[in-house]
């Protein structure tokens, strides 16, 4: 039985997905609550699910089985309701060539029922927010890569919807525009506005995320808060070490994972404390450094790029 | 007559509250739902047309090239049924056009999906795009209206004709977009809908009067809704006369066609996927 909690945005149980006549399903069983008021975050390679996930919470898909509520309502039952509190950037989402950033977001406002009066200032705002108002007349074919990136969520983040959906949106942004992006999610979730956002960056995960929860196989793995995560590892130091060591000789400090040309050692403090010293015995480069989130991610998801089959859920 | 007021007041608080709502939670009033429909076709359309006027051109280019055919073929003959044919092929071109573009938008853009998560329903999406195509037509539809003057076709019974062309636009936006929302792959888009404009306004008597098709074949022309567009538009502007019930009967098929698409297209188009 669903509550539809007041303090719950997102509240799924037995979320099931399965594509068409396909044998994968691309979500199985997804029993979670997204909690009002912050940003979640979906962790996953390509294909995992994130994307399927939250398109059935933006009541953009169907799901084959399960049940989730929306700011409490049935997101398949009650679309209407769910709608007029969301909003949603699509993955792999494209601007029109011959609109500007300024028409984007006015259409993106006016589109839901905004007057013209209200729906300027509020482009502007947003748009200088996000360091867009030097390009606000430049037509979109005229824009770089970023630029076009930053339109499009400026288009979702200036309806200050109750929940939004962010389906990887600093995708090809470059370092200072992804932390004006972060920025602007951070300050909408103090309004009081829910953000899901789906992502394979860490770091982003890792630097606004209030919750994470990593997916796999259309599965979630684990959740938690980024120390929880993090403390969910038996080991608390890793040490990277990038010459003077066989992998074999290093088993016995702890889990040894090949991270391109460099040896990972994931162990306790002591034992790191030890290799170190005998890294600088045999003038070795190492470092030591306590486990991260990337670490945390390997150990649950393993290696590669992609999962298995493929996310249709953008198709 | 009390009772009416009373419900008068609660709808306008009602229409007050939604209006005077979080601007994130606005709810859809009637006005809302019309700014939505007038942002989508400004922003689709007529600010599309203004900066690349080039669409304009490319819109017409079809019907306007068959219709000079006529001209040079068959002289000043058929030069007033080929002016109906392009009407009418224009403004079915525009609503099938619609079908290619939200196919875009699905696909390329995915605009739609973007439209899916807020309050923008399907219905008013469709009726924002189908007027941001008119607006490519629209400069085309007046230049053939002039023709129309210039060959003294506008008699009492023009708005009859005008009644017909919105019939022939709202039919063919519906049919586009409910299409639209079926089509897999954006490469198709186009020549799903070219053929389907062709199989409707050239293969049928659109740019001929009915009665050079053979008696025995004529019921074929009669399934295509172009057809009965073309019969009641000749009979408007005087060009042909056609037996009261056969008029009557094209008027039936053809709102039923335009009733029938707009439904299926308001409820049984794909706007969220399955």
């Amino acid at each position: 039985m669903l509550r539809g909690s007041a303090d719950i945005a997102i509240e799924s149980i037995s979320l099931s997905k399965t594509y068409g006549k396909s044998s994968r399903p691309a979500v199985t069983d997804i029993t979670l609550e997204i909690p009002r008021g912050s940003i979640f975050t979906l962790l996953g390679k390509n294909g995992a699910g994130k994307t399927t996930f939250l398109r059935m919470a933006a009541t953009q898909l169907k799901p084959t089985s399960g049940t989730i509520r929306v700011l409490g309502f049935d997101a398949v039952n009650q679309t209407k309701e769910v709608r007029e509190r969301i909003a949603a950037v699509p993955q792999e989402m494209r601007t029109f060539e011959s609109l500007t950033p300024y028409d984007h977001v006015m259409l993106s406002l006016t589109s839901r029922g905004w007057r013209v009066s209200d729906a300027r200032p509020q482009a502007r705002k947003t748009l200088s927010s996000l360091g867009l108002s030097p390009y606000a007349s430049t037509h979109s074919d005229e824009l770089s890569g970023g630029l076009r990136q930053r339109t499009l969520v400026a288009m979702a983040l200036a309806t200050e919807a109750e929940l939004i959906f962010l389906d990887e949106p600093t995708i090809g942004l470059d370092p200072v525009a992804r932390r004006a992006v972060w920025k602007l999610m951070v300050d909408l979730k103090h309004a009081g506005k829910t953000i899901l956002l789906t992502t394979h960056y860490l770091d982003e995960a890792e630097a606004i995320s209030d919750k994470i929860a990593i997916v796999s196989k259309g599965r979630i793995l684990k959740i938690g808060t980024v120390l929880e995560l993090k403390s969910s590892l038996k080991e608390t130091t890793r040490v990277d070490i990038s010459s003077g060591f066989h992998a074999d000789e290093l088993h016995q400090f702890g889990k040894v994972m090949q991270i391109g040309d460099n040896l990972r050692v994931l162990t306790d403090e002591q034992h790191a404390s030890k290799l170190a010293s005998l890294a600088i015995e045999r003038r070795a480069r190492a470092n030591v450094s306590p486990v991260s989130l990337d670490d945390v991610f390997i150990d649950l998801v393993g290696e590669g790029e992609n999962e298995e089959g493929e996310d249709f859920g953008n198709n | 007559m009390r009772r009416e007021r009373i419900l008068v007041t609660i709808e306008d608080q009602i229409t007050e509250r939604n209006e005077k709502s979080p601007i994130g939670l606005q709810r859809r009033g009637f006005s809302a739902r019309l700014r939505s429909i007038g942002a989508i076709s400004y922003y689709s359309g007529i600010l599309v047309a203004i900066r690349s006027p080039g669409f304009i051109v490319f819109s017409s280019t079809t019907p306007f090239t068959v219709l000079f055919f006529l001209f040079v073929v068959g002289g000043s003959n058929y030069i007033s049924y080929g002016l109906i044919g392009a009407t009418i092929s224009i403004l079915v071109g525009a609503g099938l056009f619609l079908g290619a573009d939200a196919t875009f938008n699905r696909l390329q853009f995915k605009f739609q999906d973007f439209c899916v998560a807020s309050p923008l329903p399907a219905v008013d999406y469709m009726i924002g795009l189908s007027l941001g195509e008119l607006t490519f037509v629209t400069p085309s539809l007046a230049v053939l209206i002039v023709l129309f003057g210039y060959l003294r076709l506008i008699t009492w019974s023009f708005p009859l004709a005008v009644v017909v062309m919105l019939l022939a636009w709202v039919f063919s936006s519906a049919f586009g977009f409910f299409l639209s929302t079926f089509i897999l792959r954006s490469r198709s888009a186009f020549s799903v809908t070219s053929l389907v404009s062709t199989l409707l306004t050239v293969l049928p008597p659109v740019f001929y009067p009915i009665d050079i098709i053979p008696q025995p074949y004529r019921f074929l022309a009669y399934l295509a809704p172009t057809t009965h567009l073309s019969i009641l538009m000749q009979s408007a502007l005087g060009l042909q006369q056609y037996p009261p019930n056969q008029l009557a009967g094209s008027w039936v098929v053809l709102i039923a066609f335009t009733v029938f698409f707009f439904i299926l297209a308001a409820f049984k188009a794909r706007w969220r996927q399955p």
